[in-house]
């Protein structure tokens, strides 16, 4: 195995060999005739020179030697342009789907900006009542969970003009008004949890009409244990006369 | 404008003559300097098929006031590294298919060539591609300064230190004929 060259190892060139060497080299590169080798008397006089002037001989007649030709095989043009052609057709698609791509991400971009601005615009105040609202001490107003997002009776009547996003665009209409806030969701949230909340919290509400006749057979319910048997009601009582009128009034018939 | 200047603007027009134009007349450039680097016929072909694709690719980056054989041949040289970097990482083939039989009728010149060729493989790879487009592919330095990148300064370094390495070789083997002792006087 050849050693690797190390420049640091490399003997250094003796001045008076220098122009043996330079003239070695030259005819090497071509830039000079071979014969003109023989014509230098240094090698005669330096065993090392010698030495190289056989070197380089042997070289230049193994470099004379003419390389075979490289053959190249049968349809390897063919094969190259093949491969060129889909390779183009490959990264036109890849640069076809980035556009398309890219161009989706954008109009899906417009038309979301389009769309906030479009809500702002309709519903400016999104909680009207928010200022206004006082809370009576002892009598908690029903508070409204979610704000209606379409009012049922709008206060303006709808735009009859069809909407352009291009013309909403141009004018800047799209882009002046900017989206709602995130701190007016968050400025709702306490309202809201307290909402879902209260209902738990607070003291139930005192039970209106319609509940007192279930009020007042629950109440029924210990002596009903006691006595083993149902508790009547006003309502069962009411039942119970209406079946005694119903029945007097059907005339028996005679056999 | 130049005639390479015209085969590239044709090509870039998408004429397909244009296209076969430029193969054909580069292609055999490019294979012999990659099997000569790569040592092996179907990775040279693999990788010439390589060059091909990119140079396609990027033809509009080719300064057309500069010649386009060199420009060629240094994405080749390019590709013929990283081909060589990669098959260093990957599995060693068997020995027997690295050599196929050599058919070619043994003499001292086709020795010497063989030992030549066995010599410049076992060079760097530096070496071996100033020496492979100087003495096998007969370019200038200026050309192998634009396809390797490097000073013309350096390239004649190169190829200097490679004819050394060479020569080492050849006298390690036998190859240099030993000076003639002289006759001792009788």
């Amino acid at each position: 195995m050849l050693k690797t060259f190390d420049p640091s190892e490399a003997e250094p060139i003796p001045p008076q060999c220098r122009a043996t060497v330079e003239l070695l080299q030259r005819v090497l590169d071509g830039d000079e005739r071979a014969e003109s080798l023989d014509a230098d008397p240094h090698p005669a006089a330096c065993l090392s020179c010698r030495e190289r002037l056989r070197a380089a001989r042997v070289l230049l007649s193994a470099l004379s030697v003419p390389n075979e030709p490289v053959s190249v095989p049968v349809g390897f043009t063919d094969t190259i342009l093949s491969a060129v052609k889909a390779d183009q057709r490959y990264r036109a698609r890849r640069r076809a789907f980035a556009t398309v791509g890219g161009l989706a991400v954008a109009a899906a971009l417009v038309i979301g900006v389009w769309f906030i601005a479009k809500g702002t615009s309709e519903n400016p105040n999104p909680n009207p009542n928010t200022p206004q609202q006082k809370e009576v001490v002892g009598q908690p107003t029903p508070v409204e969970i979610a704000p209606d997002p379409r009012p049922k009776t709008p206060d303006t009547a709808p735009d009859p003009r069809p909407i352009r996003i291009g013309d909403e665009l141009k004018s800047g209409l799209a882009t002046l008004e900017p989206p709602k806030p995130l701190t007016d969701s968050v400025a709702l949230a306490p309202k809201l949890v307290s909402a879902l909340t209260d209902p738990f919290t607070k003291p139930a509400t005192p039970m209106g009409a319609d509940l007192e006749p279930a009020r007042k057979s629950i109440s029924a319910l210990p002596t009903a244990t006691s006595s083993g048997l149902e508790p009547v009601t006003d309502t069962a009582q009411k039942a119970f006369a209406r079946f005694l009128r119903d029945v007097g009034s059907v005339q028996p018939k005679p056999n | 404008m130049s005639v390479d200047a015209a085969l590239v603007q044709r090509c870039l027009a998408s004429d397909p003559a244009a296209a076969r134009e430029l193969v054909e007349r580069f292609q055999t450039d490019v294979l012999a300097v990659c099997r000569r680097l790569l040592a092996h016929v179907h990775d040279a072909e693999d990788v010439t098929q390589e060059v091909f694709l990119r140079v396609f690719r990027s033809l509009r980056t080719w300064d057309n006031q500069r010649p386009l054989r060199p420009w060629i041949l240094s994405i080749a040289v390019n590709r013929c590294r990283t081909w060589i970097g990669r098959r260093a990482k990957g599995p060693e083939l068997a020995d027997y298919l690295h050599e196929a039989p050599d058919q070619r009728p043994t003499d001292d010149s086709s020795e010497l060539v063989r030992e030549i060729r066995a010599a410049v493989d076992a060079l760097r790879d530096e070496y071996r591609e100033v020496f492979v487009l100087f003495h096998e592919h007969g370019r200038s330095y200026e050309e192998i300064s634009e396809v390797v990148d490097r000073p013309v300064g350096t390239v004649k370094t190169w190829l200097h230190r490679a004819r050394l390495e060479l020569l080492d070789r050849l006298k390690s083997r036998g190859l240099v004929p030993e000076e003639e002792q002289p006759k001792p006087q009788t």
